[in-house]
């Protein structure tokens, strides 16, 4: 058996929490906001959640809710501060819509969306989780962090006219995850832990014609999400790596051996600083990696 | 039919990362002392080292050049005889060289064909950047030849198909690798993707008998490693036994820690890219529900996608008068397009 996933983590309870997305449940004031810029290019919407007949009142009452709470804590506001440094050729807008899916497929020059499928599926696997409220505050802020990133990763290709090579949603994936890492500790083990996390958890059966799918199983992204944070940074992932007795690690040996993590996370570095670096702005990089996103004490280091 | 096969990993490449297994090391450093490679040309070490072409002697192309890609089948063991006689009088390496000419890599790239059992205890060929060479084994093309059909199969695919399917596939799949390691490609997807990629698209670019055979032929090649077992477990039939790979035993979810996409991926994704670069060549893929429809209707832009990836970083380094000629030339057998 696999051992948890937080066995070998610091815990992290309320990392990102209030900074960029407070937990669904009942949440901290929020963070005196870092003092950056909004990324002008980077529009977002909170659409009213649509009545979907076929999924029934208590769906649209749990959208409702999200919407509600949305309103109320606008975590896509502080992702603009987070983004402050890209400087995009256009706009992207980011709005948070009924899919009736999960997911909806990105179109170029249309905003990319967060769907409210996705919002409440996350929260329904975090309030799964018993016994370790930190964990289930990193899934919930984690995943929604790095869902939004993982989408708004489809317009930066889109906008920038990136090459992609790969299947394109694990091209995002992998952008994300490059991206959280380049942030303090507490981001990225918070986006890095509550994805995998969220990935494990609701992992479905694949089986036959299932693999069609443009996008990736939820092993794979697990497996992939933890060895792009093991690439990029063996000293604070690599208990993933050790198997304590009887158990195996997280991370298996034939994907680690020959430094194939490090590889692989050097991969998405060079491609990232070849095709999305010269659209950044080096001073507020600076800012928002400097920025205090949390609350003071709400890291536990 | 396949389940009486050998435990044989269908996962091209295991190699293809800039640190590669040890016993590629090996060979690395052996080859290195054996060969230098000057101007395109092996020297004469490793040219003793070669297999003399028993004859009749490749004729090269007309108009492309032959030593661009220096090529050696190195010798066969008793066990892989038959592939190497099977792979050296058809010349593949001698025209998969010349197909390759219009490629300006920065470093020349050897093809070797060579017995990778137990050196490399895998049967899979592999380009390892430690060499820059790509490794074509014979077990690889003895592991074809079983899992080729018999017969013709409902989706229309021949033996001949899978057999030149996927020798040729497998050849563009590692040259994918070179490529991205030698030119220092931006891949932000998965490599081993990626590779299958460069594979499909190559293939396109030919006419359509070409185009089929090699699309066809590595598809099919995937269905069949998915029914042999190499597909993950599910968590709710672990089945381990099915686990071809031996690694994940106690843990099913660990097949997908795999670098490779699943068989089934690498078939739906190949069966895609040819939907997606002509629909009306392989309408049928659909129409025969071979490859779902919710996936076809994505697959005219995912090919985009690949195109402009293609034109962005790997066709400033294509001669283009070379080119027009590779993609002009017949370049497989008429029984191998049947």
């Amino acid at each position: 058996m696999r051992h948890s996933i937080t066995m070998t983590k610091r815990s992290i309870a309320g990392a990102l929490a209030v900074g960029l997305l407070p937990a669904f449940q009942a949440a901290p004031a929020l963070a005196q906001a870092p003092v950056l810029p909004s990324n002008p290019q980077i529009q977002v919407e909170y659409l009213q959640p649509k009545y979907n007949a076929a999924a029934g009142q208590n769906q649209f009452n749990e959208f409702t809710t999200i919407y509600a709470w949305l309103q109320a804590r606008r975590p896509l506001e502080e992702i603009q501060k987070f983004l402050a440094p890209l400087r995009l050729p256009r706009p992207i807008k980011i709005e948070v819509d009924t899919c009736g899916a999960e997911r909806r497929a990105y179109v170029s020059g249309a905003p990319v969306t967060v769907c409210y499928e996705l919002i409440d599926k996350i929260k329904k696997v975090a309030a799964g989780i018993t016994g370790n409220d930190a964990l289930k505050q990193m899934v919930i802020v984690g995943t929604f962090t790095q869902a939004v990133l993982h989408e708004l990763a489809y317009g930066v290709f889109d906008v920038l006219q990136v090459p992609v090579w790969g299947r394109e949603d694990d091209a995002a994936d992998r952008l994300a995850a490059f991206v959280l890492l380049q942030f303090s500790g507490e981001i990225a083990h918070t986006a890095m832990v509550g994805s995998a996390e969220f990935f494990l958890l609701s992992r479905k059966t694949w089986t036959g014609s299932a693999f069609a799918d443009a996008g990736s199983p939820e092993g794979q992204r697990f497996y992939d999400f933890l060895c792009v944070a093991y690439g990029g940074d063996p000293l604070d992932f690599g208990g993933w790596t050790q198997a304590p007795q009887g158990k195996d690690p997280l991370l298996p040996a034939f994907r680690t051996e020959h430094d194939g993590c490090r590889y692989e996370y050097e991969q998405v570095r060079r491609a990232f600083n070849l095709r999305i670096m010269p659209y950044i702005d080096p001073d507020l990089l600076l800012q928002v990696k400097a920025a205090q996103w949390f609350l003071p004490g709400e890291v536990r280091k | 039919m396949t389940a009486a096969l050998p435990a044989v990993t269908p996962k091209l490449v295991i190699a293809r990362r800039r640190t590669v297994a040890i016993n590629v090391l090996r060979l690395a450093a052996a080859l290195t002392i054996m060969l230098v490679v000057q101007s395109g040309s092996l020297t004469r070490a490793l040219a003793d080292d070669c297999v003399a072409d028993p004859g009749p002697k490749y004729q090269p192309i007309a108009g492309l050049p032959d030593d661009s890609f220096p090529v050696c089948y190195l010798a066969p063991n008793d066990a892989n005889k038959a592939a190497y006689t099977a792979l050296q009088s058809r010349h593949i390496l001698e025209v998969y060289s010349q197909f390759l000419s219009p490629l300006r890599l920065p470093h020349p790239l050897t093809l070797v064909a060579l017995n990778c059992q137990p050196n490399f205890n895998s049967d899979s060929p592999f380009y390892s950047p430690g060499d820059r060479a790509l490794h074509f084994c014979y077990e690889w093309y003895k592991v074809v030849l079983q899992w080729a059909p018999t017969a013709t199969t409902p989706e229309g695919v021949t033996r001949a198909n899978v057999i030149t399917g996927m020798w040729a596939g497998t050849l563009l799949h590692e040259t994918g690798h070179a490529v991205f390691d030698m030119l220092d490609v931006p891949v932000f997807g998965r490599e081993e993707d990626a590779a299958d990629e460069v594979a499909a698209f190559i293939a396109v670019q030919f006419n359509k008998d070409v185009a089929r055979t090699i699309i066809k032929g590595f598809a099919y090649f995937w269905q069949m490693a998915a029914k042999a077992g190499n597909d993950p477990p599910t968590a709710t039939n672990p089945n381990p036994a099915k686990d071809a790979t031996q690694r994940c035993l106690r843990d099913p979810l660990c097949a997908y820690a795999d670098v490779h996409g699943t068989a089934s991926q690498r078939l739906y994704n190949t069966l895609c890219l040819g939907y997606g670069a002509d629909r009306e060549t392989f309408k049928d893929f659909v129409q025969m529900k071979w490859l779902p429809k919710a996936r076809a209707d994505g697959c005219e832009r995912e090919y985009h996608q690949l195109e402009s990836a293609f034109i962005k970083t790997i066709l400033p380094f294509i001669d283009p008068d070379l080119r027009k000629k590779v993609q002009s030339i017949q370049w497989l057998l008429p029984t191998e397009v049947q």
